[in-house]
């Protein structure tokens, strides 16, 4: 895989922990399907104005700035998230296997206790990443015990994690 | 027919012809003016009355109106205006740099704007007389407001379509935004654009694209050429009545219902007319403002009888405010009222060269028109709803009506000796 997303040498690749690499190829396949759809999106459009007789218009050209900025600004969002999450202390995850448990119906992820528990935490973070105030977010999470059941010990880790943005 | 016995001895025997002089199936008209043909009547046009003295320019040859406002702009042919509020001078003659001079409006809350321009800005008119003017994009030589955006057509031949932003004072482009089409150039010349329901209607030398433009200019499409063979349209002529797009040509009027054009009963140019601007008179009418071997005329044309006729000697800038029909006069601003007509029939001889006497006319038509029958040297006087013995003699006799109402028949009765 070719990253791009951000500046990094294949020798700093190398030199990542497993997390920071999975965090790098992550956003990279975000970044990458973006782009894809970025593609098709232009090239119907460009079929559009060959349909519409506009082909020599300004619409097809307006259209790709339009949606080229969109795409950069997504990507960016993308970029800055990875940066962020590159720069923190987050568990490495090497090697452990989650234990099995029940319960969990009632939480806003998926609880599948087969996952291992670096797949518990990214699943449980990035739902509580959905949470756009920083404050309603570690009170939601302060509270929920399915979480604390769910994660163990990657429960705290999550919690300083989520502590940061208050 | 009849047989009558005069006196002694063989009497000579006679008949009666009846003719129908206007009404009939055959036509014996010779010359028209002033009075349109609609359902088989004669019906008596308008004539100026000036109302408003001092115009300070005589040569007008295009005046727009909207409903709505009380503003009428009049221009002349060097690009001048003159703005009327109420059919009085309101702002007189402002110079535009050149071309023809478009003009649109748009209603902002209940604010009315109205905006025309020229090849570099348009000026956006308001109520109390404060004007703004915002840019246009590259010379352009028409325009249209349409689905709340301004678009012109500017560049080489006017083949470049701008559209101006939701805010018609930007031509940024982007998707939000403005934006520009080249048409291809199969088409000729871009002669005029008129807002047609939710197109875009653009007439050009040979043909007429649609656009339609309703919405996100993303959606905007454009469809192929449609080719016309009714000539090139005059721009001031291109009016929007009743779900078709008029315009004359140099040969004559035409209508558009957006597929093809349909020739009507008109004067061509090559009959020494000179097509000047047009306006719609309610939506069975189209009036159009022309000069005739070179002095001012109005000719009427009538959808419904598909019949035109030249009334408004010296009228020139016609337009429609409120009711009414208001042209300018020479160097007055007038308004057209009452009627006043004149139908002259050919000879009619009844079908036979002998000596003949006219018995008596029967005139089917309004008490205010006047009928002159003239034959063997003589002429008698009549009028409307008569019917009324004339006995002329003659071999040939001709009629003639003038005045302001309506006319439904004229049928003479002849008496001729077999």
């Amino acid at each position: 895989m070719t990253f791009d997303i951000i500046d990094i040498t294949d020798e700093e690749a190398r030199m990542l922990e497993t997390i920071q690499l999975k965090l790098l190829r992550t956003a990279q396949q975000k970044k990458d399907a973006l782009y894809h759809s970025l593609q098709q999106e232009l090239e119907e459009y460009r079929s559009l104005t060959l349909t519409a007789e506009m082909q020599d218009s300004s619409l097809y050209s307006s259209y790709e700035r339009a949606a080229t900025a969109e795409y950069n600004y997504q990507v960016d969002i993308l970029r800055e998230q990875l940066l962020f999450n590159l720069s923190i202390k987050e568990p490495s995850g090497e090697g452990e296997v989650g234990e099995s448990g029940s319960g969990g119906d009632t939480a806003g992820y998926v609880v599948d206790y087969n996952l291992s528990y670096l797949e518990r935490y990214v699943a449980v973070r990035d739902y509580y990443m959905t949470v756009e105030d920083p404050d309603e977010r570690i009170s939601l999470y302060a509270a929920d015990e399915v979480a604390m059941r769910y994660l163990d010990s990657y429960y705290t880790y999550l919690f300083n994690y989520l502590v940061q943005f208050t | 027919m009849s047989a009558q016995v005069k006196g002694a001895g063989a009497a000579p025997k006679s008949r009666e012809i009846c003719v129908d002089v206007f009404g009939g199936e055959s036509d014996y008209c010779g010359e028209r003016y002033g009075f349109l043909v609609e359902d088989g009547n004669l019906k008596s046009l308008p004539q100026p009355e000036v109302i408003q003295p001092l115009y300070p320019f005589s040569n007008a040859v295009n005046a727009v109106h909207f409903a709505g406002t009380p503003y009428v702009f009049v221009f002349d042919e060097e690009g001048n205006f003159t703005v009327y509020k109420n059919h009085v001078l309101f702002l007189n003659g402002q110079k535009l740099k050149g071309g023809y001079p478009f003009v649109f409006y748009k209603r902002d809350g209940d604010t009315h704007a109205i905006c025309f321009g020229d090849d570099e800005q348009a000026f956006i008119f308001r109520d109390a007389g404060n004007m703004r003017s915002i840019p246009l994009p590259n010379s352009p030589v028409c325009g249209a407001y349409h689905c709340g955006r301004l678009f012109v057509c500017g560049g080489e031949g006017g083949r470049t379509l701008y559209w101006s932003a939701p805010d018609i004072s930007s031509w940024e482009e982007g998707a939000e935004l403005g934006g520009s089409a080249h048409l291809k150039s199969d088409g000729g010349a871009v002669k005029s654009i008129i807002s047609y329901g939710e197109k875009l209607l653009i007439l050009r030398e040979y043909g007429a694209n649609v656009l339609s433009a309703f919405g996100n200019s993303r959606h905007f499409s454009l469809r192929p050429l449609i080719k016309l063979t009714a000539g090139v349209p005059i721009p001031a002529t291109v009016q929007n009545v009743d779900g078709r797009v008029w315009f004359c040509t140099a040969n004559g009027l035409f209508s558009f219902n957006g597929s093809f054009a349909t020739r009507h009963n008109f004067p061509s140019e090559g009959e020494g007319y000179k097509f000047k601007s047009a306006c719609a008179f309610g939506a069975e009418y189209i009036v159009v403002s022309a000069t005739y071997e070179g002095r001012n005329v109005l000719i009427m044309y009538g959808v419904k009888g598909d019949s035109y006729s030249l009334f408004g000697d010296g009228c020139s800038a016609v337009w429609q405010q409120g009711d009414g029909l208001f042209c300018m006069y020479g160097s007055h601003l007038a308004r057209l009222t009452g009627g006043s007509g004149v139908w002259q029939s050919v000879n009619c001889d009844f079908g036979t060269h002998k000596i003949k006497t006219l018995k008596r006319i029967e005139i089917c038509g309004s008490s205010t028109l006047n009928i002159e029958v003239t034959g063997g040297g003589l002429t008698k006087a009549f009028r409307g709803g008569d019917i009324a013995p004339v006995n002329l003699r003659g071999t040939s006799f001709s009629f003639r009506v003038t005045g302001e109402g309506t006319l439904k028949k004229i049928t003479a009765i002849c008496e001729v000796n077999v």
